[in-house]
């Protein structure tokens, strides 16, 4: 999943040294505050152990191609999320500088693809929750491949999205995710079985390297929400920032529509159209993404912003209300 | 196993050239780094369809490969995964641009984009060892806990290498003429490996510790040792400009 320059133009390529900056920034003032001297020595020899499995790929049976290990989840289930991310750091910085693997300029993105998705929605989400409620063999091999699996099509979704995003290929948006999705979940399966057998082992003979398996401690509490933090500041800035990048292009439905009456837009007269027609206008505070009456780049970045603050509080207010629900019954 | 040994093997090679006596080699780390990330800017910035743009691109990798003797096939084998992808990634675009020659074009620019920068980071790569990259990470302040990291990761392949080779002799010997490791073990193996190589990391970071360690006290030994030569500045500023050129060539010629 190492992306190439090629793939990306300067403008995509800084936005995601900037996402990865940030998320650095972030796991280094964690590493740092709960600083422990084991853990570098672990960090290092994790390092090393994920870099040389990334070293061998492995053919997927059926397609004619291979995959490598990403590890991301691997290195997070034994250092922990913010040791995990710099260590994946240190890695792909390893692979770009001396071996040519991965672009220099998309160094910021394969951190992003590789090693933010392992580490922060691999472990911290996924493995931690499932893991939760006790520690067993089974639960383990669940956390690692549902967290392998999700974590690897992320990437490979954000590969696509970021290729699309700079332009570099006529390659329609949907053909790249048919060929993307599938392959990468294929690799994802077998990261998942290789990363259960290890991270089981693991856990029958020395189980205190494993990360988050005592949970409902008050530190680990607050360490979940710096995590939630983290996510919620980089969809403001993936909001905000990618927004810009949009196409002006009309989207499928449009295109379709145009196709067939010639405009992107049907007219539609008549008492009631017009009522929620007005409506409309009057709610819309951003109307097409942008401040009334202005064509600013300022403004879809604010709208993609404003819009993810919305999403995120209307969903925490549907959480409040089904836990609620869920107490009374 | 052969194929971690042989991977592990390659890049002792590489380090092995990038510690050689050379002008090369012994330019000054940041300014290299520098020069890099500079041309790959300026070679993805190249819009799509600039064939002719990136034809005049390739005159940097070029002189650096024949001035400086760098094996151009030793190059093409370790590369050759990423022909692979761009090469599938560059097909799809025969069939989905407006014309077969304008998918063809974009084909052929995103396949050079892509192999032109891997070269220079390449270049990067068999003329700097690792401690003047890390060195070069740290003048230009990137924390000390990253630099440190690459650093040990790089230093423990050694040890992994080791762990691998004993363990897989020792596999060997517990169950002869058997063709390669059982899929069933193939857990406990990368597990056992794991956990011995943790094992010996501590004891070899505990011994650095006993020598006055310490990885929080930024290290200061990269002080004084790069010393900016001249030949240091013309390089910069040379390749700096020559690359503006080389990207704005064709419409300097007009073409």
């Amino acid at each position: 999943m190492h992306m190439s320059d090629a793939l990306l133009n300067p403008i995509v390529a800084g936005s995601m040294y900037a996402l990865t900056t940030g998320v650095a920034v972030y796991s280094l003032h964690n590493v740092r505050k709960s600083e422990e001297q084991i853990k570098v020595a672990e960090m290092g020899i994790m390092g090393a152990f994920v870099f040389a499995a990334q070293m061998i790929n492995f053919s997927i049976p059926g397609t004619g191609s291979s995959g490598h290990l990403c590890g991301g989840m691997l290195i997070s289930a034994m250092l922990g999320p913010h040791a995990g991310f710099l260590t994946m750091i240190g890695i792909l910085i390893i692979q770009c500088l001396l071996f040519a693997d991965g672009g220099i300029m998309a160094l910021g993105a394969n951190i992003w693809n590789m090693a933010f998705f392992g580490c922060f929605v691999g472990a911290a989400i996924i493995w931690r929750s499932i893991l939760k409620k006790g520690v067993s063999k089974k639960r383990i091999i669940i956390a690692s491949v549902a967290g392998c699996v999700v974590t690897l099509q992320l990437g490979a979704f954000f590969v696509t999205l970021e290729t699309m995003a700079s332009n570099v290929t006529e390659l329609p948006f949907q053909t790249f995710l048919a060929f993307m999705l599938p392959i990468h979940l294929a690799i994802g399966l077998v990261e998942g079985f290789i990363t259960a057998a290890i991270l089981c082992f693991v856990y029958e003979t020395r189980s205190e390297l494993l990360w988050g398996i005592e949970s409902g401690t008050k530190e680990d509490r607050k360490s979940y929400a710096g995590v939630m933090s983290v996510l919620g500041v980089t969809a403001l800035a993936v909001a905000g920032m990618f927004s810009l990048m949009a196409s002006s292009h009309p989207d499928g439905l449009e295109w379709s529509v145009e196709k067939v009456t010639g405009s992107t837009e049907l007219v539609k007269s008549g008492e009631v159209y017009e009522a929620f027609a007005s409506i409309q206008e009057k709610l819309a505070i951003l109307p097409d993404y942008a401040f009334k009456n202005s064509d600013t780049i300022a403004g879809t970045s604010f709208s993609g912003i404003i819009g993810a603050i919305i999403v995120a509080g209307i969903c925490t207010l549907l959480c409040v209300i089904v836990r609620l629900t869920k107490k009374k019954s | 196993m052969s194929n971690i040994d042989k991977a592990l093997h390659e890049m002792c090679d590489i380090e092995k050239e990038a510690g050689s006596e050379g002008s090369l080699n012994a330019m000054h780390p940041l300014f290299k780094l520098f020069i890099t990330i500079w041309y790959v800017a300026f070679t993805v910035s190249i819009p799509n369809y600039k064939l002719d743009s990136l034809i005049f691109m390739i005159i940097y990798p070029l002189v650096i490969f024949i001035v400086w003797d760098i094996s151009f096939v030793k190059c093409l084998k370790r590369i050759k995964v990423i022909f692979v992808a761009l090469f599938l990634l560059g097909i799809g675009n025969l069939f989905f641009s407006k014309t077969v020659l304008m998918g063809l074009i974009l084909m052929l620019c995103l396949f050079m984009k892509g192999i032109l920068s891997i070269l220079a980071v390449y270049i990067l790569a068999v003329t700097t060892r690792i401690e003047d990259i890390c060195n070069a990470l740290r003048i230009i302040r990137v924390p000390e806990l990253i630099v440190m990291v690459i650093m040990l990761i790089y230093r423990y392949i050694n040890i992994l290498l080791k762990e691998t080779k004993r363990i897989t002799e020792a596999y060997y010997m517990l169950a002869p003429n058997q063709k390669g490791i059982n899929v069933k073990v193939w857990g406990q193996f990368a597990g056992q490996l794991m956990l011995r190589s943790i094992d010996r990391a501590h004891i070899v970071y505990d011994s650095m510790n006993v020598r006055g360690y310490e990885w929080s006290v930024k290290s200061q030994a990269y002080r004084g040792k790069y010393i900016v030569k001249r030949i240091d500045f013309v390089w910069l500023f040379g390749w700096s400009i020559v690359i503006v050129l080389l990207r704005f060539g064709t419409y300097f010629l007009n073409i």
